[in-house]
């Protein structure tokens, strides 16, 4: 498999794509505790996250498809590379302090993590 | 005159505002009822040594760099700090989201974080500029 063939807007997409399936790995089971579980979306801040993975997903689909974004002088990509890498902490920090970690937090640091890296390698292009 | 620059200026604000905000984290931020007593903000969650490291990193990198003569050379010292110091101000406001009953702590901490994660962006942009 040739990754070097994918191009920056299918990297964009496929970011894209992570943050969506970010946002639905917050509604599935992030603890379990004997008969109780619960899931991202139980934490109290999960709103705050939903709007970053919302606002990072976005950017990204907007500028693979060519859209005029409202950043003046700031880099779209560097923004949402930014944005995903809160993310990818917000999920550290749940899954260092959860006992009965549950599969929904592996799949949102899977998700975080591949959409952070996939930005960062269109960051990196730009850049070059 | 002083012998430090407008970058180094921000940078040693920055750095002890990140520092201040690390101490916040042992002030009580949530009003706990019955034995447990008040809740800290270290108190809060097992893992509340990660953002204490990313800031305690980025505060130090900033005061390394403003109190050197040369610097770190090439380390960008300002854009990673920038780039580290949210964590504060991310971990802050996710307990201010969740939390009732705040108390002083909690404010504090959250006025710390957002000036340190604000003059880290100045110092930035003040690096930036040249």
């Amino acid at each position: 498999m040739d990754l070097h063939g994918i191009t920056r807007e299918q990297k964009q997409l496929a970011a894209a794509v992570s943050m969506l399936l970010f946002i639905i790995s917050l509604f599935l089971k992030w603890q379990t505790f004997g008969p109780i579980s619960g899931s991202g979306a139980d934490l109290g801040s999960w709103p705050l996250v939903l709007l970053i993975a919302l606002a990072a997903g976005a950017i990204m689909a907007a500028d693979a498809l060519g859209m005029d974004l409202p950043l003046r002088r700031l880099n779209p990509t560097a923004v949402a590379t930014y944005l995903m890498s809160l993310l990818v902490f917000y999920v550290l920090v749940f899954l260092f302090a959860i006992d009965g970690i549950a599969y929904g937090v592996w799949l949102a640091l899977i998700f975080s993590v591949v959409g952070l890296l996939l930005t960062f390698s269109v960051y990196r292009e730009d850049a070059r | 005159m002083s012998r430090f620059g407008a970058l180094e200026r921000t940078e040693i604000l920055a750095a002890v505002l990140g520092g201040l905000w690390c101490g916040s984290l042992f002030l009580p931020w949530f009003a706990g009822a019955g034995q447990e007593g008040d809740l800290t903000g270290a108190g809060v969650i097992d893992s509340w040594w990660l953002p204490l490291v990313l800031v305690a990193v980025a505060s130090g990198l900033q005061l390394l760099d403003a109190l050197s003569i040369d610097g770190f050379g090439a380390l960008p010292v300002p854009a990673i700090s920038t780039f580290l110091m949210p964590a504060g101000l991310l971990y802050t406001g996710l307990f201010l989201l969740a939390g009732d009953e705040l108390m002083y702590g909690a404010w504090t901490a959250l006025g710390l974080s957002a000036a340190a994660v604000v003059f880290s962006a100045m110092a930035w942009i003040i690096d930036r500029r040249g």
